[in-house]
């Protein structure tokens, strides 16, 4: 078994990050190689994952079940590839902090069968380079909708915080002005 | 034709074109006798087909057999391929290759860090029933390579997607072959591939790489080799692309081509008579050879060939983002197993590829028909249970699309669109066999080398034959592929590896290797790891030659065998 925890500071509220991360579909924009996700029902959904492996490239069938969803801080899940001896389990939990959020992920992989030392040994070299660019690209993505909003103060009125140009664009492209809400959205709730 | 540029780019005595064996050779002895190399590579690592392959190297009369008190000779070797070549091959390259075979592999060991062994108990392909084959001691292996030691090179240089690189020939079939992969040690392999060091055909690539590093030739990736430049009747350079951008190279001594076969380009292969076939091997093996040789008048050769047989997993694909097509070598000839065409019989000996696929591009006159193609392999869940289908491993379930299944042979006849009756009553008749342990319609189960390679040595009486009872049935269509880079038609070339003209002129400055070359040097015969051992030899000669230091050998074995010069 390999097991990798990646971890991330988020600069968006804990409930904002919720809201985006309990959207399977959204994932699929951060999941290195993710080809297509497919959602069954709020717990079940099927991952095409395009990954590399020497000079090997393989697209698999990722079958996630998630066993927990508990807003806003924790998701429990399992997984198996489809037709091949692999099978896992991990977990997203996040809280609060003075800057936003901050994620941790865990991932455990278990290879079965005579090859499970081939399938570790893969595992080991290539999943804490696609956890650390899974994170980096959840943080951009969720950052980019959700922007940390300053909390009002006593002294005078604070200027909106500049927002980049990637955000902007981001913004534009999902059609949606920038800040305003969200500040506190309830999660979607418990699914 | 380009004209000759006002300014070059880069200058070198030798510029090798390909960085497989062939290429990276030819720079290596060039350099040891004093010239200046480039090595220009297509695409974006190094290692050409050599690092795709299984990275046997088949060389009779060597060293390491006869310290291991094999009796061989270059004689021996000689006759053997020449009885094999059927009379497509030309006497004088083939003993070329048996004199210089064993000269270049010393060569390299000594000078260029190469550590090779025998690979017990494999024998030739035509052992015994060709006279001068052997049992053992002319198939070669390296020595694991730790590639870390290629520094920057470790990742340019490349894998394989088809062969198991962290485990080599002794220990595959140490424990049983393909067949036996449950016995396999994984944790070697495992440990191999953590610590990156390298078997089989990206060891082999490894080596040669690592030597001319050393050595600081220059080896640029990503450089197309668009045009010859000629000044006189003589190659003196090369029209590169890089970026876009054109870049010319300047060679004082001589160009080498060593650009692999012509496995994606269906317009090279249909040119050269050949049906479109799927590839195995990475873009950049697209004919370059003949098509730069030919617009000199470097003349192109075809011997007799076969076109291989394989399938794809869907989901698989390697470099350039095309499917990986595999070739299915080793699992026809598993017990439990068998080909069949669409009149539901067999056709040849599934055990040894060049029985079947010779028997695939047969034509029938009377009828203006391949009647072996299509084709498929069928067997039942004995052999699913006990072995894997290339990297399906025992009992794993196929991925959706590849296979075929049926609770009985005549239904999935039925399925696949074939004769039912004739299915049914091949198959009783193969099962018939398999409990006398010997097939007398094609002999599968004869062939030492079908055991070795594509048996599995515990099924008894006969590593071969194994009956199809058990259902579910499956069925596999296998399609055509290309060679891997051993193509049926090449450049031309003379005993020092200059390519030849239609009048049997050097075309001066102007070398072929490896694959590139017209295989006048073993006919229509084939025999795995010959490949690999005519890169090594031919690099080995044109390093030599260039550098003012051509071997006289043949010389010397042409006066002494007796054969007409």
């Amino acid at each position: 078994m390999i097991e990798h925890e990646q971890a991330v500071a988020i600069g968006s509220d804990i409930n904002d990050v919720w809201a985006y991360v309990s959207d399977m579909q959204r994932w699929a924009v951060s999941v290195p190689g993710c080809k297509d996700c497919d959602v069954i029902n709020s717990d079940r959904s099927i991952w095409t994952i395009r990954a590399g492996a020497g000079a090997l490239i393989k697209t698999v069938k990722v079958n996630v079940l998630v066993e927990e969803w508990k807003a806003p801080t924790g998701v429990r899940f399992r997984f198996d590839v489809a037709n091949e001896p692999v099978t896992g389990d991990g977990s997203y939990s996040a809280r609060a902090t003075d800057s936003g959020s901050h994620l941790v992920l865990v991932l455990r992989i278990i290879g079965s069968g005579p090859m499970a030392p081939v399938w570790e040994t893969l595992g080991k070299a290539i999943v804490p380079a696609l956890a650390a660019s899974f994170v980096e690209s959840l943080r951009l993505q969720i950052e980019a909708e959700y922007p940390r909003v300053e909390k009002a103060s006593a002294g005078p009125a604070m200027p909106c915080p500049k927002r980049s140009r990637w955000q902007r664009l981001v913004d534009w492209l999902r059609g949606r002005r920038p800040s305003s809400k969200r500040v506190s959205a309830p999660p979607a709730g418990t699914h | 034709m380009t004209k000759i540029p006002s300014h070059w780019h880069s200058e070198a005595d030798l510029i090798a074109v390909g960085s497989g064996l062939g290429g990276l050779a030819s720079a290596i002895t060039a350099h040891d006798h004093g010239l200046s190399a480039i090595v220009l590579e297509k695409a974006d690592q190094l290692g050409g087909v050599t690092a795709y392959s299984f990275g046997e190297v088949w060389i009779a009369a060597n060293h390491h057999a006869r310290e291991a008190g094999l009796e061989d000779t270059v004689e021996s070797g000689f006759r053997y391929m020449r009885r094999i070549s059927m009379g497509y091959g030309d006497d004088r390259l083939i003993l070329n290759q048996a004199v210089h075979g064993p000269e270049a592999l010393r060569y390299f060991e000594e000078n260029a860090g190469l550590r090779m062994r025998i690979v017990k108990n494999l024998p030739d392909y035509y052992w015994p029933e060709a006279n001068d084959g052997t049992s053992e001691g002319r198939f070669l292996e390296v020595l694991p390579f730790p590639a870390i030691t290629l520094g920057e090179w470790q990742e340019k240089t490349r894998l394989s997607p088809h062969v198991p690189y962290g485990l080599s020939h002794v220990e595959i079939f140490g424990a049983g072959g393909p067949a036996n992969i449950e016995n396999w040690d994984f944790s070697v392999m495992s440990e191999r591939m953590a610590s990156d060091v390298r078997c089989l055909g990206p060891g082999l690539a490894a080596y040669f790489v690592k030597a001319a590093a050393d050595r600081g030739i220059a080896m640029r990736t990503g450089v197309d080799v668009a045009e010859l430049i000629e000044d006189a009747g003589r190659v003196i350079g090369v029209r590169c692309v890089k970026d876009g951008a054109d870049l010319f190279f300047k060679a004082c001594k001589g160009v080498v081509l060593a650009t692999s076969g012509y496995d994606n380009s269906r317009r090279v292969a249909a040119s050269m008579g050949q049906l479109a076939a799927e590839s195995m091997v990475m873009p950049a093996i697209d004919g370059a050879a003949i098509r730069l040789a030919g617009r000199l008048g470097g003349r192109v050769v075809r011997v007799p060939d076969v076109t291989m047989l394989g399938y794809h997993v869907a989901g698989e694909e390697h470099e350039g983002d095309l499917p990986l097509w595999r070739n299915a070598l080793y699992e026809l000839g598993l017990p439990h197993t068998i080909v069949v065409n669409s009149s539901g019989r067999r056709f040849g000996d599934e055990s040894f590829y060049r029985s079947l696929c010779f028997a695939i591009d047969y034509i029938d006159g009377g009828t203006q028909t391949h009647p072996n193609f299509p084709c498929w392999v069928v067997f039942d869940s004995q052999a699913r249970r006990k072995y894997p289908f290339g990297p399906i491993l025992p009992g794993q379930p196929f991925p959706e699309g590849i296979a075929t299944t049926a609770d009985s042979i005549g239904e999935l006849a039925r399925k696949i669109g074939i004769d039912a009756s004739a299915l049914e009553e091949t198959v009783t008749r193969f099962n018939g066999y398999c409990q006398i342990g010997r097939d007398p319609e094609f002999s599968r189960g004869t062939r030492p080398w079908g055991a070795f390679m594509s048996g599995d040595p515990a099924n008894r009486p006969n590593a071969n034959l194994g009956p199809l009872m058990e259902g579910p049935f499956y069925a596999i269509e296998l399609m055509r592929l290309g060679g891997g880079g051993i193509s049926a038609a090449g450049v031309a070339a003379d005993e020092h590896c200059r390519v030849l003209d239609y009048d049997d002129r050097p075309i001066e400055g102007l070398y072929v290797a490896g694959n590139a070359m017209a295989r006048l040097d073993n006919g229509a015969s084939m025999q795995s790891g010959v490949t690999n051992a005519r890169g090594m030899t031919h690099g080995y000669l044109i390093g030599r030659h260039a550098a003012g230091n051509p071997s006289d050998l043949l010389g010397r074995a042409i006066a002494s065998l007796g054969i007409a010069g």
